[in-house]
């Protein structure tokens, strides 16, 4: 790291921090994603270190889960609260994206703000309709209604079980007597990016062969995924395709 | 700014930069167990426990951790205790290199006082924040485990790693035959294992050899001790920082350094206007270095995204890449060219330099070619009942050891240079930086500490010149160690190869005629180019009886960073091409694929006629096959990964989902298929009449022995291998033997660790020197007890004088004369050094061998397709090697191990991809993604023992076979799966996928 810092500061309330962080354009928060980037601070003169705010927790509040944003990414795959949400699509999300280590540093603020690297963080979230709650330029928490209903899945491919992705897939499904009440389908090659329409298609409906061919076509054909040495973008086109059958379909499966 | 941490139970206070890492404060502050592997954290050497969870401190500021508390290995047990994790890594031979080590038991610590009773999941899980390149992660697991248990207050079984008496197993016979159905002593070792596999006998014919010692630098290891290259600091020292080419063909106009050598706090800028330009070969090989030699420390060109441009020497490293950025440098971008093919027509011509020397045909970029033949291979062909053409890709990949290269460079105090450096060839080193530098050999001293890992990149002359260079122009010590990016753009690779093979086959499914066509890019440079290719060569066309053959191979320049020595050296690339092409002659011609190979295979006795026709790099001559148990591996391979159920004929096929019970189909998960797939291999033990290694032993006041080797153990473990050749022959225990390697100045010479070499060759040395000193202890023992000694005898030592000698005994620290007294070993050095007719007991010994014996194995793979993505997973790999008698047989397993789980990489994942400027797309773990603990299918690594006879105790080598077999047996099982055929490695989901859909 070059020697650029000239201010550290470690506030202990989230105004002071903004304060600090208004006041120099070349200020950041510490916070690191689970693909930390090289030299991270190389345009940076002040850095604000938020580790005394108490933004680590995860709570169940009135139907809310309200997640600090500098929860570590392992907080998110321990917690009961996040496991138990969407059959733990969350939690699964985080312990896929980085080691053990690296989520014990990694914060939620930091996989949301990463520009590249694992996005199943990233998808989970934008499959739950997560809602981010900033303080100013900071990000304060995250909110995700508790929706005990939901059933989720999420389907992975890569080169190997660890590595980072190819292609993801993320289905979130509310059903009650067999009629499919909302469906939120996100998949991620390698950006997230919801299919709300192709949601809809579900909505009302069971999840019959011919209705799953039909969102899988709609998917496929709105997908815009970017290719890379890890897959081509055709093949990752298809790839949305077969994954996004199979976390719709378990996920469909769960609500029955 | 000042910081307070409890670190390692101690409050406190540090002062540090506000843009210093915690990993950098750390290891000022003496906490020399937390490693450098990259910057990122994605390699976890540097891990800590953070408030008692692991966490890596490359990426963070110091200033985070105030407030905190901080544990690393060194306060876990002081002095000379060992803490039980720490134990247990010891005693479960998961401590190879040991670089990875500290961050691993403190990732155990932390799960363990979580969970006491940890599943093998949460233990892969807890290791998983750790990449270990050289275990494969099984030793380490169990070590986790039987770690839980004895912190539990458990009674555990002893960690006996297997191994066999020589006796037990062969008899007093010391020449080779096929033993009598020899117990495996392999296994799955990813539990605790509740009984020891394979019991000592009294009989046993060897007290120390054949069995499961623990390595001699595990305790300093595991205790995070300051043992590493980097792991000193000296007074005044400056830091090393190297400008690399953002293009991959340019010419320098100009090179302007004024403004870096203005900036406050640098010593030094070099660029090639500087340095005297000295032609050499940067491969760390033996005198004359192997042709071409087409390098220069700095040139006025570049040739590769990454190829060196300048380098500077400041006070800290950040002033050091500051330095960088103020250098001018204006380029003329020339064409380049990245594909062999495309290279050899001419129209970009990468060395056009007229002091190379030995380019074999530079207007068409061809560094070297390699032809061969034996009997007449068109006719054969043209004859024979069944013909094959078949084209084989292998691709670019990196060694990925987790200590980077690095270096410290110093006069000392009789101005002579000082180097020590990361590498496996420290003779090489000081013989070849010679006249870079212009320092004579005499005032060169290379210093090998020990290793984080090399697998054949620091068989290589990397970076030692330039540090030196840089030594040389400030008269201060200088530290160079390349970022985990460097490793990436500008260290060394796998040569990827393009093997064309035709194959004539009588009816009965025996090969009549074989040729293999090779073209291997070399990269910008050619080193290791040529003796890499003509590994190829042999062990394309050395593993099955053919008596007409071919070899015709180039070495083709091209922009693309440079390939060198890597675990395998070319046969990995051969193997895979050669294993492919049997599977799928075995095919189509109905075969089952271990009959095709058992009919055709090599045996004991068999000439290796290729041997003959090539050197490496220079004469060959004649080689023979001595021991042979690759019978026994294929039958052992088959039976631990179930062989038998794949039937034979009709089961080659894809599954059929209308055949019940066919276990190649998932009820559960229709789009997954399984298949099984193996491959025989053979490689070499050492280069035959090259490889040369020396000892040294003498006697202390004790009874002890000093062994000084020139051999250089990267990890491997070889140090204690050849300490229990010496123990062996010394009839002393492993404690007594205190051995060191390697210093020029104090070591005598060996050629280095590659090649597959040292337990034969150096451990042939310490054999030799060993038996030297028996002479004289029994001379000395002889006087003592006042009757004749055994005459001093011919070197190298008769039969008959053996025999005489041979009544002599050298057993539990005891001469023990042929009349049944006794004289301890004690009483002889005290006499010998004090008493009387005064000496020192001591010997030195030179070993090289004109036979080059080679270990076989059958490697085995079990996988799953997924179908409708084209993934492969592989669920299970196992390995039988015959390295004949195992001199450690943990080690050995480790080795085999290890070799396998960087093999997977090789095949499934691992891939330097470029884009079309040539720039190197995976540039970090992260993207390159190397296997880890928590993904690692099962490994079962079994040692088939033979006895060879030119090898110390019987043994050959071990080390590189793991490398061979494990991408041909899961391509071959992707075939059994589903049907599709891939000949281009690596078998990425899309290239199945690709495959799949177009039928294979």
């Amino acid at each position: 790291m070059k020697k650029h810092l000239s201010q550290y500061y470690q506030p202990v309330d989230l105004p002071t921090a903004q304060v600090l962080l208004d006041r120099n354009p070349r200020s950041a928060v510490i916070s690191l994603g689970p693909k930390p980037p090289l030299d991270p601070y190389a345009e940076v003169e002040v850095v604000i270190d938020v580790g005394r705010i108490d933004l680590s927790y995860v709570k169940e509040e009135g139907g809310l889960i309200r997640i600090g944003s500098m929860a570590p990414l392992q907080t998110l795959v321990e917690s009961p609260i996040v496991r138990a949400l969407a059959d733990g699509i969350l939690s699964d999300a985080a312990h896929l994206s980085a080691h053990l280590g690296l989520r014990h540093l990694a914060t939620l603020d930091g996989a949301i703000g990463a520009s590249e690297g694992p996005p199943e963080v990233r998808a989970a979230l934008l499959a739950l309709e997560a809602l981010p709650v900033m303080h100013g330029a900071i990000l304060a928490e995250v909110h995700i209604a508790a929706q005990p209903s939901a059933r989720g899945a999420m389907a992975r491919l890569a080169r190997s079980p660890r590595d980072e992705a190819i292609a993801v897939a993320c289905a979130v499904v509310e059903a009650s007597d067999g009629v499919c009440r909302r469906a939120r389908l996100v998949a991620a090659s390698p950006a997230p990016q919801r299919f709300e329409s192709a949601g809809r298609m579900l909505e009302g409906q069971a999840l019959k062969p011919e209705r799953l061919d039909a969102i899988i076509t709609a998917v496929m054909k709105e997908a815009k995924p970017v290719g890379d040495y890890r897959g081509s973008e055709e093949y990752r086109r298809a790839m949305i395709g077969v994954l996004m059958r199979r976390a719709l379909a378990e996920a469909w499966r769960k609500t029955g | 700014m000042k910081i307070y941490i409890r670190l390692n139970g101690e409050p406190k206070q540090f002062e540090c930069e506000r843009d210093e890492t915690l990993m950098s404060l750390l290891r000022r502050s003496g906490c020399w167990s937390v490693k450098h592997g990259c910057e990122t954290g994605e390699c976890g050497a540097c891990s800590i426990l953070l408030d008692g969870k692991i966490a890596p401190t490359c990426v963070m500021l110091a200033a985070q951790a105030d407030g905190h508390t901080i544990d690393t290995v060194e306060g876990l047990a002081t002095g000379h205790e060992a803490h039980p994790i720490q134990q247990a890594f010891i005693d479960a031979g998961a401590v190879q290199c040991g670089y990875c080590t500290p961050a691993m038991i403190l990732s155990a610590k932390a799960l363990i006082e979580k969970e006491p009773r940890p599943t093998e999941s949460q233990v892969r899980d807890a290791l998983g924040a750790v990449l270990c390149r050289c275990t494969g992660y099984v030793k380490p697991v169990e070590a986790v485990l039987r770690a839980a248990a004895i912190l539990r207050g458990e009674s555990v079984s002893a960690a006996d790693g297997g191994g066999l008496p020589l006796e037990s197993i062969f008899g007093p016979r010391s020449t080779a035959h096929d033993p009598e159905s020899p117990e495996p002593t392999g296994g799955i070792l990813t539990q605790v294992r509740a009984t020891p596999r394979a019991a000592i006998g009294a009989q046993s014919a060897t007290e120390v050899v054949g069995k499961s010692e623990p390595k001699v630098d595990a305790v300093k290891l595991a205790k995070g001790r300051p043992v590493f290259a980097d792991d000193i600091d000296l007074p005044g020292m400056l830091h090393a920082a190297l400008l690399t080419s953002p293009h991959a063909h340019a010419r320098i106009t100009r090179i302007d350094a004024s403004k870096a050598k203005a900036l406050a706090g640098v010593h030094a800028v070099l660029t090639h206007k500087d340095i005297a330009r000295v032609i050499y070969a940067s491969g760390g090989q033996s005198y004359p270095n192997p042709p071409p030699w087409d390098q220069v420390c700095l040139d006025s060109k570049v040739r590769y995204v990454g190829d060196r441009v300048a380098v500077a020497a400041a006070e800290t490293p950040e002033i050091a890449r500051e330095a960088l950025s103020l250098i001018e440098v204006d380029y003329e971008i020339l064409p380049a060219v990245f594909d062999a093919d495309e290279a050899m027509k001419g129209e970009v011509i990468i060395h056009d330099e007229p002091d190379a020397v030995k380019i074999m045909d530079a207007k068409h970029n061809i560094a070297q070619t390699v032809h061969a033949n034996v009997g007449n291979f068109e006719k054969a062909y043209a004859e024979s009942a069944r013909r094959y053409e078949r084209a084989y890709t292998s691709h670019q990949v990196q060694q990925a050891h987790i200590e980077p290269h690095v270096v410290i460079t110093w006069w000392d105090e009789d101005d002579r240079l000082v180097i020590r450096t990361a590498t496996q060839v420290p003779f090489h080193v000081r013989r070849m930086i010679a006249p870079l530098i212009g320092v004579p050999v005499k005032r060169i001293r290379v210093i090998k500490p020990r290793i984080g890992g090399g697998f054949g990149a620091k068989q290589e002359m990397l970076i030692e010149d330039l540090c030196a260079h840089l030594t040389v122009a400030t008269g201060r010590p200088v530290r160079f160690e390349y970022s985990r990016e460097l490793e990436f753009t500008s260290s060394r690779s796998r040569h990827p190869q393009k093997i064309e093979y035709r194959a004539g086959v009588n009816a009965d499914g025996t090969l009549n005629a074989l040729e293999m066509k090779i073209v291997e890019n070399t990269g910008a440079y050619g080193t290791h180019g040529l003796t890499v290719c003509t590994v190829s060569g042999l062990r394309g066309l050395s593993t099955y009886r053919c008596q007409n053959m071919h070899l015709d191979a180039k070495i083709v320049y091209t922009n693309r960073p440079v390939p060198g020595a890597f675990r395998g050296y070319g046969a990995p690339q051969a193997h895979w091409a050669l294993e492919s092409l049997m599977d799928e002659i075995a095919v189509d011609m109905g075969i089952d694929p271990v009959e095709l190979r058992l009919k055709n295979a090599v045996r004991s006795g068999d000439e290796l006629l290729l041997a003959r026709a090539l050197g490496e790099g220079r004469e060959g001559f004649e080689q023979f096959v001595g021991s042979c148990g690759l019978a026994d591996c294929i039958a052992q391979g088959a039976a631990a990964v179930g062989w038998d159920r794949r039937g034979t004929g009709g089961s080659q096929t894809p599954p059929n989902e209308s055949r019940p019970n066919d276990w190649r189909i998932d009820p559960e998960r229709p789009h997954i298929r399984r298949g099984l797939g193996m491959a025989a291999c053979m490689h070499g033990t050492a280069i035959a009449g090259l490889d040369m290694g020396a000892a040294s032993i003498k006697m202390n006041d004790d009874g002890s022995f000093n062994v000084l080797v020139g051999a250089t153990d990267l990890g491997t473990g070889s140090d204690t291998a050849l300490a229990q050749i010496a123990a062996e022959s010394l009839g002393v225990p492993l404690n007594d033997i205190i051995i060191y390697s390697s210093d020029t100045d104090f070591t005598p010479f060996d050629t280095g660790a590659y090649a597959s070499s040292t337990t034969y060759i150096s451990g042939g040395a310490v054999k030799k020197a060993a038996e030297e000193v028996r002479a004289q202890i029994f001379e000395r023992a002889a006087l003592m007890l006042g009757i004749s000694a055994p005459t001093p005898g011919p070197s190298p030592v008769t039969e008959e004088h053996r025999d005489r000698r041979e009544k002599w005994n050298l057993r539990d620290r005891q001469a023990i004369a042929p009349d049944g007294r006794s004289v301890e070993l004690s009483a002889i050095a005290l006499h010998s050094l004090h008493s009387a007719d005064q000496r020192q007991i001591m010997a030195t010994a030179s070993h090289m061998s004109y036979e080059s014996p080679p270990p076989f194995a059958a490697q085995y793979a079990e996988v799953e397709v997924d179908t409708e993505t084209g993934q492969v997973t592989v669920k299970k790999l196992v390995m039988a090697v015959d390295c004949g008698m195992a001199i450690n047989p943990q080690m050995a397993q480790g080795q085999v191990e290890g070799g396998l789980a960087q093999a997977l990489g090789y095949t499934v994942s691992e891939e330097m991809a470029f884009d079309d400027e040539g720039r190197l797309l995976a540039r970090r773990f992260g993207d390159y993604h190397i296997f880890t603990a928590d993904e690692m299918p099962e490994l079962q690594a079994i040692l088939v023992p033979t006895y060879e006879p030119s090898g110390p105790f019987g043994a050959k080598a071990v080390a590189e076979i793991p490398m061979d077999g494990v991408a041909p047996a899961v391509g071959n099982a992707v075939y059994h799966a589903v049907g599709a055929r891939l000949r281009d490695l690596p078998l990425t989901p899309e290239k199945v996928w690709r495959a799949m859909r177009s039928g294979g």
